[in-house]
C-alpha cells in the first residue's frame, strides 16, 4: 500500500510507504474486545496488483494544511484483508512532518534509513515508537521525534477503528542545497521516488524551516519481515562496525564476526583462508558465502571443495555482513557446515567517489564508484584496480574487479527487481612455503622464496563473471515472494609447490625429481535459480501466529579440472598427470519453514531442508594402474554417477524473557557436497552430514549495548584437512566442536562504536583413518585437537567519527579506528602447534568537504608471523640429503604495511 | 577430548590444545664389536681383522613394520653420515636423531652415499670421501693352508638409480625385530655393527692359488711363488713372494696384500653381509 501526501511547502520531500500489523498486540487486544485481537494483517508498501500512482492529494484532512491523499487501489486487489468476515483496512498517514537532520551529523555524509515500529491507538494517535532498524543513535532519535509528531487515520475492521502497529522507515537525505529542488519534482531529493507519491511537509510545523531542507521517506523493508536473528550465533555487522577498523580487502570484513578469521596466506589470486569457530574452512569448504544473493562457493573445485574467492569484493560497497554460525536456517544449503555469511551490497553515500591509495611495497589501489543520486542505495557501479610488488620476493600481483548493481523501484504488480553483475580478473606470483629450518639456518629469508625455478614459477590466476537477477514481491495480504536466477563462469589456475622435490611420475617410467610444481586448473560454469514464498500471517488463536515459508535453491555446475606436475625449467612441460576430469553436478534444494509466534514472546521456527544431489563424473585418468600398463586390457577412464538426498531438520527458538533479554536456541542438520571425483559409482550418500546446536542469550539496550553469549556444538560426519603433497583435501573422519562465544557491540557515545568477541572451541578428531601399511604414521590421532583450528579467537573493532570544525566554510570531520585479531596457538598435524597470531590494524582520516585524506597501518606492531603453518614432509635441498620427517613450513604473513589514501567524493 | 584441567589458566590466552606427540631429539651413537679371537670364515679359515671402517648414515626410523616406500613420512632421522670403526666397541657419538614422537618399528639407512630423486648420480657424503670414495674399508689377514694372506676390501654401497631411486639402500623388513619408542625421555640410541659377520662367508681359499703356467696366462701363483708365464705357457720367471715379505695374489703376483676386486666372491660376500646379512643391534 502506498500513501501520498500533497505538497505543503518546499521543505521536505519523500515517498512514504508502510506496512501495518493489526495488532494482536496488547493494544489491540485490550481495546477492541469485539474484534479478534489476533487478526494480524501485513500489507505491502503498495498494492501488489496495482501500486498507487503519485497522487496530488486532493482530499482535505484535518491536518493543519497537510493534505494526505488516499492511496489509489484497484478494485480487484484491495489493500485490506478480511478477518472473520470484517474487512480490515490499514491505518493511513495523515500528516508527516519531515525529520530534522541531526546537526551533530552534519557533514558526515550519512543519509540512513531508520525503521520505526509505531503503535497506534484506535484514534490513530502514536502511543509508542520503537526503533526496529537503527540508523545510528542520532538519526534514531530524530526519526522517533518526527514520527511521534505524525498523525494517522486509524486502522479499521469494517467501520470500527482499531489499534494497530505500523512499521515505517524514515529516510534522511543529505541537505538539499546541493540537490535539485524537490518542489514540483516528485523524484527529486529522495531516492524513493517512484514507489509512491512524494510528501511535502508543512514547513509551519517544521522546526528546520529555515534550515537546508531534508528529505523524509518511509518505506517498508519487506525482506526484514523474515526473522534474521534466529539464534545466538546470528550476527549482523552493519556499515558502522565494518568501517570502524581498516580492511584491505572485502573478505577481511568477515573478521568482524565472532570466531571468524580470514587471511590470504598463499598470496593474491588465491582465495582467502577462512576460519570460523572451530573450523578451518580452508577456502570456503565449510562456510557458505554469498554476495548480493549470488552464491560464491564452487562445488567440487580442484583446489578445495567449496572454493570461494572473495577477491573481487570491494569493501566500500558492502553495506552489511550477515553471519549465521551453525546450521539452523532452512535457507542454508551446501557448504553451510560451520555457518554462512552473506554480504549485502549498497552504497549509502550517493554520487561519485574516486579513491586512490598508495602504500608500502608498491601497493596501489584505485577505486571508482558511482552511486546515482536519484537511485536506491542498492544501485551503484564500482571498479577497483589493485597492484602490488608484494612484501617479499615473488609476490607481485595485479587484480581488477567490477561490481554493478541496479535496483528498480517497486513497480507494477508489487515487484521489485535487482540486477547484479560481478567480474574480476587477478594474477599473482606466489612465494609459497618455506621450511622453518631453512629460515633458521639462514638459507632463505622469512619473506623470500626458494631460488629454484620450481619455486619462483609459483603463481595463480583467476577470472570470474557472475550475474544475477533477483525479484521480490510484496502482497497486500502480507505474503511476500522472492525469485532469482543467476549464472557464472569461473577459471582458476595455480602453480604451487609445497613439497619441493619428492614426487615421482606415475605416468613416465623412471622420471622423478623434476620439481613438485603442481598445476591445477578448474573451470566452472554455473546456472541456478532460487525462489521462495512466505505466507501471510495466520492467527488461529489469540496467542499464536504462524507463517509458512517454502523455497527452493537449485544450481547446475559444469566443471572441468586438471592437475599435473610440471617442470618449470623446460617451459612447464608436463611430467605427470594426476587429475583430468569433467564433473556435472546438480543440487536441487527444497525447504520449508514454519514460524510460530506464541503470545508475542516466543518465536519457534521449525523447518526442514532436503537437497537432491546428482553427479556425473568423467574421470579420464580413472583406473590408472602403471604396473599393469604393459598388459593393458582396458582403456583408461572411469565414468560414473552418484545421487543422493541430504536432508535434515532446522529449528530455532527465541524467547523474549524481558524487553531487553532474549533466550535463544537452535538446532539443525546440514551438509556439504563432496569432491565428486572421490565418489564411487552409485554412491547414495554423496555428502557430508553436519549436526549443529546453539544456545545462548542476547541482551540489547537499544543501540547502546548488545551482548550475546552462547554455546555451540557441531558434529561432522566426515571432515577433511589440507594435504600439501597433492595441494588438495583429504578425509580425516568424524569431528566434533564444542565451544562458546561472547560478543559485545556498543555505541557508548554518538561518535563511538565498538564491537568485540571472544570465541573458544574444543575441536576434536573422533575417527581419523587408522594407521595402514601405506601410512603407518598418520598425521592425525583419535582424540587430538583438529589441526589448524585456533581454540581461541579474539576480535576487537573500535571506531570513532565526528565533526572537528569548519574550515573555509567547509565542515571538517575526522575518524580513527582500530581492529585487533588474536589467534591462539593452533594444533598442527603430528602434535605440533603453530605460534599465536596477534595483529593490530589502525587508521585515521580527515575529511574536508569532498576531500578525505586517510592513512592506514596494517600489522601495526610489525609482527613477523606465519599466516599459515603446516607440518609435512618436503625436500627443498635440491640435491642434498633429504629428511623424511615432517617439518614445519610457513607462509609468511604481511609485515607492517602503510597505506595512504586520497578520496574525492561529489 | 576436553582437557579442562589444562584450560583453567590458559583458556583465554592459549586455549586448550591436545599437545599430542612432541618433538624428540635422541642422541645417536654407533659402535662396533670387539673381535678378541680369530674369525672363522668359510672352510674354517681363520681371519683376523685389522680395520673395519664403515660409512654409516643417513639413518631414518619409521612407524611401519616395513620401511622403504611406506616410510615417506618418517618418525625421526639423522641426515648426516660418519665413519665408524666397527672394531671399537666403544660408542662413537654421531649426533641426534631428530623427529617426532611415536613407536618406530622399522629403519633404513645408507652408507655414505644417497640416491637422489633429482639426479641420477648418487650423492657422496664426506664420510665416504673420508674412506677414499668407499662405503667401507676392511683390512685383515686370513691364514690359508698355513700361509698368512693379508687382504683389503672396499666398495661403494649405494642404491642403484634404476632400482629404487631416491630410497635408502638398507631397509629393515617385517622379519627384523625393531622397536623404539620415541619420546622426550628416550634413552640414547646406539647402533652396533658386528664386522665378524662380514667376512664369515668369504672363501679365502681362492686367494691361495697353486697353479702353473698355461697358455694365455701372464702371472699365476704357485702357493707363495709368483710365476711369470710366456705366451706358450712356459715359465719365464719365478719369484718367492714370502721371501720378500709379500703375498702372492692370484693373477697378480707378489703384493703387499690382496685387494678383493669387484666381482670377486670375497667382495660380494662382504657387500651382502653389510647390506642384507646380520642387521645391526640397536641398544
Amino acid at each position: 500500500m502506498s500513501l501520498s501526501l500533497p505538497a505543503r511547502g518546499a521543505a521536505a520531500v519523500g515517498a512514504l510507504m508502510f506496512i501495518f500489523i493489526l495488532s494482536g498486540a496488547p493494544v489491540a487486544a485490550q481495546s477492541d474486545a469485539g474484534v479478534p485481537p489476533d487478526a494480524h494483517t501485513e500489507a505491502g508498501p503498495e498494492d501488489d496488483e496495482d501500486p498507487a500512482p503519485p497522487a496530488d492529494g486532493d482530499e482535505e484532512t484535518d491536518g493543519a494544511g497537510e493534505e494526505p491523499a488516499e492511496p489509489s487501489r484497484s478494485e480487484e486487489s484491495p489493500p485490506s484483508e478480511r478477518e472473520g468476515g470484517a474487512s480490515v483496512s490499514p491505518p493511513r498517514i495523515v500528516r508527516s512532518p519531515a525529520p530534522t537532520y541531526p546537526t551533530s551529523a552534519a557533514g558526515s555524509g550519512l543519509h540512513p534509513t531508520v525503521v520505526i515500529e509505531v503503535t497506534l491507538d484506535d484514534g490513530g494517535h502514536v502511543l509508542e515508537a520503537q526503533v526496529e532498524h537503527s540508523g545510528g543513535q542520532r538519526f534514531d532519535a530524530a526519526a522517533i521525534e518526527a514520527v511521534q509528531g505524525w498523525t494517522f487515520e486509524p486502522a479499521r475492521r469494517g467501520d470500527t477503528p482499531i489499534a494497530a502497529r505500523v512499521r515505517v522507515a524514515v529516510h534522511f537525505d543529505l541537505p538539499s542545497f546541493d540537490l535539485p529542488s524537490p518542489v514540483g519534482d516528485p523524484s527529486a531529493g529522495s531516492s524513493r521516488t517512484t514507489e509512491s507519491a512524494p510528501v511535502e511537509t508543512d514547513t509551519s510545523d517544521d522546526p528546520s524551516e529555515e534550515e537546508p531542507s531534508f528529505g523524509a521517506t518511509a518505506e517498508v523493508e519487506a525482506e526484514e519481515l523474515r526473522r534474521q536473528q534466529r539464534s545466538a550465533s546470528a550476527f549482523t555487522a552493519n556499515r558502522e562496525v565494518l568501517e570502524a577498523a581498516p580492511h584491505q580487502e572485502g573478505a577481511d570484513l568477515l573478521s568482524v564476526a565472532p570466531g571468524f578469521y580470514a587471511a590470504r596466506p598463499a598470496g593474491a589470486a588465491i582465495a582467502h583462508r577462512i576460519m570460523i569457530r572451530g573450523f578451518d574452512a580452508k577456502h570456503g569448504q565449510d562456510v557458505a558465502l554469498s554476495v548480493g544473493g549470488l552464491p560464491i562457493n564452487l562445488p567440487s573445485h580442484v583446489h578445495g571443495q567449496g572454493y570461494a574467492d572473495l577477491g573481487f569484493l570491494i569493501p566500500e560497497v558492502v553495506s552489511q555482513v550477515r553471519v549465521l554460525e551453525g546450521v539452523h536456517d532452512p535457507r542454508q544449503g551446501d557448504f553451510a557446515v560451520a555457518g554462512s555469511a552473506a554480504f549485502d551490497l549498497a552504497v549509502e553515500r550517493r554520487g561519485v567517489t574516486l579513491k586512490t591509495g598508495y602504500g608500502s611495497f608498491g601497493t596501489f589501489r584505485q577505486l571508482a564508484l558511482w552511486a546515482p543520486e536519484d537511485a536506491a542505495d542498492e544501485t551503484f557501479g564500482a571498479v577497483q584496480v589493485q597492484r602490488s610488488d608484494g612484501f617479499g620476493q615473488n609476490r607481485r600481483s595485479l587484480a581488477t574487479s567490477a561490481i554493478v548493481q541496479v535496483a528498480s523501484p517497486r513497480g507494477r504488480g508489487g515487484w521489485r527487481f535487482r540486477v547484479l553483475g560481478i567480474a574480476n580478473v587477478a594474477r599473482a606470483d606466489l612465494a609459497g612455503v618455506l621450511r622453518d629450518d631453512d629460515i633458521t639456518s639462514g638459507r632463505v629469508d622469512f619473506y623470500d622464496v626458494y631460488q629454484l625455478p620450481t619455486a619462483v614459477r609459483q603463481n595463480a590466476a583467476n577470472t570470474r563473471l557472475m550475474v544475477g537477477v533477483f525479484g521480490s514481491r510484496r502482497f497486500a495480504s502480507g505474503a511476500n515472494a522472492e525469485v532469482g536466477v543467476f549464472a557464472g563462469a569461473d577459471l582458476f589456475r595455480t602453480q604451487q609447490n609445497f613439497t619441493g622435490f619428492i614426487q615421482e611420475s606415475r605416468t613416465l617410467e623412471d622420471v622423478a625429481g623434476r620439481g613438485d610444481l603442481i598445476e591445477q586448473r578448474n573451470r566452472t560454469t554455473t546456472a541456478g535459480l532460487k525462489a521462495s514464498y512466505r505466507s501471510p500471517r495466520a492467527a488461529p488463536w489469540s496467542w499464536l501466529e504462524a507463517r509458512v515459508e517454502l523455497g527452493t535453491e537449485t544450481r547446475l555446475d559444469w566443471i572441468t579440472q586438471e592437475q599435473n606436475l610440471i617442470d618449470a625449467t623446460v617451459r612447464n612441460q608436463t611430467w605427470d598427470e594426476r587429475v583430468d576430469a569433467d564433473v556435472f553436478g546438480t543440487d536441487i534444494g527444497l525447504y520449508g519453514d514454519v514460524e510460530l509466534t506464541f503470545a508475542e514472546r516466543a518465536v519457534l521456527s521449525v523447518g526442514a531442508r532436503a537437497d537432491v544431489l546428482f553427479y556425473e563424473i568423467d574421470d579420464r585418468l580413472g583406473n590408472f594402474a602403471p604396473d599393469s600398463r604393459p598388459d593393458d586390457t582396458f582403456i583408461m577412464g572411469f565414468r560414473r554417477s552418484a545421487m543422493g538426498v541430504a536432508g535434515g531438520p532446522r529449528a530455532s527458538l527465541a524467547v523474549e524473557a524481558t524487553d531487553w533479554l532474549s533466550l535463544l536456541g537452535a538446532y539443525g542438520e546440514g551438509f556439504r557436497s563432496p569432491q565428486a571425483r572421490f565418489l564411487e559409482d552409485g554412491e547414495r550418500a554423496p555428502f557430508t552430514k553436519v549436526r549443529s546446536a546453539d544456545v545462548g542469550l542476547r541482551a540489547q539496550w537499544d543501540e547502546l549495548l548488545t551482548v550475546t553469549i552462547g554455546g555451540y556444538w557441531t558434529r561432522l560426519g566426515d571432515d577433511v584437512a589440507f594435504e600439501p603433497e597433492e595441494a588438495a583435501l583429504r578425509r580425516i573422519g568424524a569431528t566434533r566442536r564444542l565451544g562458546a562465544v561472547a560478543h559485545v557491540q556498543a555505541r557508548p557515545l554518538p561518535w563511538l562504536v565498538a564491537a568485540g568477541s571472544v570465541t573458544y572451541v574444543d575441536a576434536e578428531l573422533l575417527e581419523p583413518p587408522p594407521p595402514s601399511v601405506e601410512e603407518p604414521n598418520p598425521p592425525f590421532e583419535e582424540g587430538q585437537n583438529l589441526p589448524y583450528v585456533p581454540p581461541v579467537v579474539v576480535r576487537l573493532d573500535v571506531g570513532a567519527r565526528g565533526p572537528l570544525g569548519e574550515l573555509r566554510g567547509q565542515k571538517v570531520t575526522g575518524r580513527v579506528g582500530a581492529g585487533f585479531s588474536y589467534l591462539s596457538p593452533r594444533p598442527l598435524p603430528f602434535g605440533f602447534n603453530a605460534a599465536p597470531v596477534a595483529l593490530l590494524d589502525a587508521s585515521a582520516g580527515v575529511a574536508w568537504g569532498p576531500v578525505e585524506i586517510g592513512f592506514s597501518v596494517f600489522n601495526l606492531l610489525g609482527s613477523e608471523y606465519a599466516a599459515f603453518e603446516l607440518y609435512y614432509v618436503s625436500d627443498w635441498t635440491n640435491g642434498g640429503v633429504r629428511s623424511r620427517v615432517p617439518a614445519r613450513h610457513i607462509q609468511a604473513g604481511a609485515p607492517r604495511t602503510l597505506m595512504g589514501t586520497v578520496e574525492l567524493a561529489w | 577430548m576436553v582437557r579442562w584441567r589444562h584450560c583453567l589458566l590458559v583458556v583465554l590466552l592459549a586455549g586448550c590444545i591436545d599437545t599430542g606427540v612432541e618433538p624428540v631429539s635422541v642422541p645417536l651413537s654407533a659402535a662396533g664389536t670387539s673381535t678378541s679371537g680369530p674369525i672363522l670364515a668359510r672352510h674354517d679359515v681363520p681371519v683376523t681383522l685389522d680395520r673395519a671402517d664403515l660409512a654409516f648414515g643417513p639413518f631414518t626410523v619409521c612407524a611401519g613394520f616395513q620401511a622403504g616406500d611406506n616410510c615417506d613420512s618418517a618418525l625421526a632421522d639423522w641426515t648426516e653420515a660418519a665413519v665408524i670403526d666397527t672394531l671399537d666397541p666403544v660408542p662413537q657419538r654421531l649426533g641426534n636423531l631428530e623427529g617426532i614422537g611415536g613407536s618406530a618399528r622399522s629403519y633404513m639407512y645408507d652408507h655414505g652415499y644417497v640416491s637422489l630423486l633429482t639426479d641420477t648420480r648418487r650423492l657422496e657424503l664426506p664420510a665416504a670421501d673420508e674412506l677414499g670414495g668407499s662405503s667401507f674399508v676392511v683390512e685383515g689377514s686370513a691364514t690359508v693352508d698355513g700361509v698368512n694372506v693379508p687382504f683389503r676390501a672396499s666398495s661403494v654401497l649405494a642404491q642403484s638409480a634404476s632400482v629404487e631411486r631416491g630410497s635408502p639402500i638398507v631397509r629393515s623388513g617385517t622379519d627384523d625385530e625393531f622397536a623404539l619408542e620415541l619420546h622426550a625421555d628416550t634413552a640414547p640410541l646406539t647402533v652396533r655393527f658386528d664386522p665378524r659377520s662380514w667376512v664369515e662367508d668369504i672363501d679365502f681359499r681362492v686367494l691361495s692359488q697353486n697353479e702353473t703356467c698355461a697358455m694365455d696366462q701372464e702371472v699365476v701363483c704357485q702357493l707363495q711363488t709368483e710365476l711369470e708365464c710366456g705366451p706358450s705357457g712356459e715359465i719365464l720367471r719365478e719369484t718367492d713372494c714370502s721371501a720378500l715379505g709379500l703375498v702372492c695374489a692370484p693373477d697378480v703376483g707378489c703384493v703387499d696384500r690382496i685387494e678383493l676386486e669387484p666381482g670377486s666372491q670375497g667382495l660380494a660376500a662382504i657387500r651382502n653381509a653389510i647390506l642384507a646379512g646380520k642387521p645391526p643391534a640397536f641398544e
